[in-house]
């Protein structure tokens, strides 16, 4: 074999590796799955990997959706994110309008009615929509449920969620340095 | 014909044997494929993606250069292919095509051409881009994250990482068969340590790699470790997870043994690669860097010219 042979192999060797290498990169990307295996949280104390399908799966610790995610007060399949009512820019804020959380059931006019929902339901004071969770609901209503009448950080909120669990069960980490990557 | 006729020593012009330069690194290629096919099955299509990218972006690069500098074309003679093949072999299946234009262009670029091609680097081309790649971008080396959308049955954590980070007891459920069998995640080509060992062994029998250096270091990798582990068993892991796990069987049969980077005489070839075994261990325990593999090579690359001062006395006296 002499060297323009060689050259010619690495040649076409590239090119056809080249484009192998465009058509997977754009057609065959790593699948999200469904429901999520593994999540990293990012945040300034040290990355934490938390094991979704390991507590959620039956073959793992079984947990219900719902004992960790929100769902609409009717539908429990109908998981919500923390963010769908409270906002990245403004975590302590509460939603801006009530169709933020809620949904109109058969029961309610269509969405191009002329009546707000204040017409009929008592809002916050002047009719303005609820500052705090006080306004709409009373302290028994969510405590009794076992929720806070506290707006929780998004990391306060996690770890009381993670640490009262594995308290509970008396299994899992509840330090630091058992889940935050320092 | 020349006919070959032992114990004569004659003058020039001599009989070439046939061996080339291409034919090595191609067998380089050929030995390590077992380990590169076990990481395709493991992590599918974006793998070969990666592998394919970074094997012709390394071409590119070399052939760019050359005409830059106006020299022969090197391409032929596989060791740009080679290098993108090791370099791909070392990232996570999900490396973002930017990454590995930009890695395969440092392996090339900085870490041989300007050097003045093969042969006059004095670091693993390979190590160089890597190293620098985690240093700019160590996010994308965190293979926790990396992974986080590819399910398996074994234990989904970075053993080293973990190691670090967790401790011993996050990783006990690891057995020493399991980590050679390729069950434990980590980059597309380092994770199945039968087909890795059985590539290196490959490649010393036919004489393209040194034992002394592949033994040496994986002697000083297991010794170290031994060490660690005896002054404090609750706080450091034992030798098999160092040995089995992250870059190490990989960088003892592929990286150390590099040619331009590493000595030439015996009790150098010792040195040397005890040097990087105890190293990476050093930086592995008691380091910031989770796997110490990338650094200690390229360290020990550093001191291979001043190890490899210690040989043979000439015979004779100097007039």
């Amino acid at each position: 074999m002499n060297v323009s042979k060689d050259f010619k192999i690495a040649v076409i060797m590239a090119v056809i590796l080249f484009l192998v290498g465009i058509v997977c990169y754009a057609a065959f990307p790593v699948k999200t799955p469904e429901k999520p295996l593994r999540l990293m949280f990012k945040c300034k104390a040290g990355q934490v990997l938390f094991t979704h399908k390991k507590h959620a799966s039956d073959s793992g610790y079984g947990i219900s959706c719902t004992d960790c995610h929100h769902h609409n007060e009717d539908d429990e399949t109908s998981l919500m994110s923390c963010g769908e009512c409270h906002f990245a820019e403004e975590p302590m804020a509460v939603p801006k309008s009530c169709m933020e959380c809620h949904e109109l059931d058969e029961n309610h006019h269509e969405a191009d009615s002329e009546k707000a929902c204040a017409d009929c339901h008592q809002m916050g004071e002047g009719g303005k929509t609820p500052e705090t969770c006080n306004e709409c609901h009373e302290p028994e209503d969510i405590e009794g449920q076992g929720k806070s009448m506290k707006l929780h950080a998004r990391p306060d909120a996690f770890h009381s969620q993670c640490i009262s669990c594995h308290k509970d069960n008396d299994a899992g980490p509840v330090k630091c340095s058992e889940c935050h990557v320092m | 014909m020349h006919k070959q006729k032992k114990y004569i020593v004659s003058h020039a012009p001599f009989w070439h044997d046939g061996s080339r330069l291409t034919t090595k690194n191609y067998h380089i290629m050929l030995a390590v494929l077992i380990a590169l096919a076990a990481g395709i099955v493991k992590y599918g299509v974006p793998a070969v993606g990666v592998i394919a990218l970074s094997v012709s972006t390394a071409i590119f690069w070399e052939l760019i250069m050359n005409k830059i500098t106006s020299r022969t074309a090197t391409i032929g003679n596989g060791n740009a292919a080679l290098t993108g093949l090791l370099f791909a072999m070392m990232l996570p299946p999900t490396m973002p095509w930017w990454a590995v234009v930009t890695g395969t262009f440092v392996c090339v670029i900085i870490g041989k051409e300007i050097f003045g091609g093969l042969g006059g680097n004095p670091f693993n081309p390979v190590l160089i881009g890597m190293a620098i790649l985690m240093i700019a971008w160590k996010d994308l080396f965190d293979f926790d994250q990396a992974l986080i959308n590819y399910d398996f049955d074994y234990l989904v954590l970075y053993p080293l990482a973990a190691l670090k980070h967790f401790g011993i007891s996050s990783i006990e459920s690891l057995s020493a068969i399991d980590l050679l069998s390729g069950k434990q995640t980590g980059a597309i080509g380092t994770t199945f340590g039968f087909g890795l060992i059985l590539g290196g062994v490959y490649l010393i029998i036919r004489g393209f790699v040194r034992w002394e250096i592949s033994v040496s270091y994986l002697l000083g990798i297991f010794v170290t470790a031994f060490i660690f582990k005896s002054a404090d068993s609750a706080t450091y892991a034992g030798p098999v997870i160092h040995l089995f796990s992250g870059y190490t069987l990989f960088g003892a049969f592929f990286l150390a043994t590099e040619d331009s980077s590493s000595p030439v005489n015996f009790i150098p070839m010792l040195i040397y690669g005890a040097a990087i075994g105890i190293m990476t261990i050093l930086i592995r325990n008691i380091g910031v860097y989770v796997d110490g593999t990338v650094f200690a090579i390229l360290l020990i690359n550093l001191a291979n010219p001043i190890i490899d001062k210690i040989r043979p006395k000439a015979m004779g006296r100097a007039v």
